[in-house]
């Protein structure tokens, strides 16, 4: 019981620790100019990426929620429409991010799996765009919108391939887990 | 530093639920407001006051925003033709559906940013969790300056280790709560009250949408 205990504490450690680790990706993010506010690159998804394979489906769930509500709070968004587009794209990105690794396993890299994502979260935020502030000239945006996040989704995939791979830390964190 | 007095003066007689309280308090006096001039005031206003508590404002980014949601609207035409540009034409209700929208987005985030204080902490397990996680956060800030563009992956690995071996407080962060004075409470309600005076005005004289 008390081992179980342990061990629980140390995973949930290790969720808020993913968690910190995407608010200061985050903040690298917010320094690089944007025409609007929800249109990102994407690298605070990296912590979600590695953690797949690494933690339960509802612990990589709480690192999205971490990131979502420690992201809103840091940067003053939370009671904005920023926060619903921030919201609404992370969960479907993670929602459908664990559907296809769990599905393919290694047969899918992380990089299939993070394009897979963005198309997920862009789609979702270009479909809350036109309802809430674009209108119909959301779609306008939708292309190249669509094509950076792919582009950025599977160099952040590339790069998480690699960390993965050589990361002492994710080592330690699997004996954890 | 004196831009920050108003900040320092919260910081000390208002806790953050109390700043969140205020905060909700100011929504309804933005988003009921119909007159495009004096919601771009309440704009003002409030950005003035996250200038005052020291909050890093950027009106270049609001700008930005702004003229990307109004030019994203005139894409679609609709209403009265007001100039045609290069072929295009930029009509009336286009161009009042950008403006709306897009002082909606900024006055929400400008109003978001003076409500919520990042020592704001969520009840439950759940808050202290996130608690938990900018402790950490702040952690590996201060450790940021030792991430090595040559090796990326390599420097972030040591950080999250040191970081991860440190440990930390149980849970939460390591700022003591602050209970709300009474100067503190009558500051956010003048605050309040300062940010209601146009929705009034606006409802005592009902203008139509360019105020003139």
């Amino acid at each position: 019981m008390r081992k179980s205990t342990t061990s629980l504490t140390r995973r949930l450690d290790l969720v808020a620790l993913l968690g910190a680790l995407c608010l200061f990706l985050s903040a690298i993010e917010y320094m690089i100019p944007k025409p609007v506010p929800f249109l990102r690159v994407g690298i605070a998804n990296l912590p979600v990426l590695i953690c797949l394979d690494l933690l339960p489906v509802p612990l990589v769930l709480l690192v999205v929620l971490l990131k979502i509500l420690g992201q809103a709070l840091l940067g003053g968004t939370l009671l904005s429409y920023v926060f619903l587009f921030s919201a609404v794209g992370s969960l479907a990105s993670a929602f459908s991010m664990l559907f296809f690794r769990r599905l393919c396993g290694r047969h899918i890299s992380l990089i299939g799996v993070g394009i897979l994502g963005a198309l997920f979260s862009n789609t979702m935020q270009l479909w809350l765009a036109r309802v809430l502030i674009f209108g119909e000239g959301a779609w306008l945006i939708a292309p190249p919108f669509i094509a950076l996040g792919t582009i950025t989704a599977a160099a952040l995939g590339a790069f998480a391939e690699r960390f993965a791979s050589r990361s002492r830390w994710l080592a330690a964190a699997r004996e954890i887990t | 530093m004196k831009h920050r007095k108003l900040g320092v003066f919260l910081q000390a007689h208002a806790t953050p639920g109390a700043l969140l309280a205020a905060g909700a308090l100011l929504f309804p006096a933005f988003l009921l407001q119909q007159d495009l001039v004096l919601r771009a005031l309440q704009i003002v206003i409030v950005t003035s006051l996250n200038a005052l508590t020291g909050r890093r404002v950027r009106p270049a980014q609001f700008l930005v925003i702004a003229a990307g949601i109004v030019l994203f609207n005139l894409a679609i035409p609709t209403g009265k033709v007001l100039v045609a540009v290069l072929g295009l034409p930029l009509t009336e209700g286009a161009l009042k559906t950008g403006l709306s929208k897009a002082t909606v987005m900024i006055g929400l985030i400008a109003l978001s940013q003076f409500s919520l204080r990042s020592d704001l902490r969520l009840p439950g397990w759940m808050g202290g969790l996130i608690g938990r996680s900018f402790y950490y956060f702040e952690l590996i800030m201060s450790q940021s300056r030792r991430i090595d563009r040559k090796d990326i992956i390599g420097s972030i690995d040591r950080i999250l280790i040191e970081v991860q071996a440190g440990g930390g407080p149980a849970s939460g962060s390591s700022r003591a709560p602050v209970r709300s004075t009474l100067k503190g409470i009558l500051a956010l309600a003048a605050v309040v009250c300062v940010n209601w005076v146009p929705l009034v005005y606006s409802l005592v004289h009902p203008r139509p949408f360019w105020g003139v």
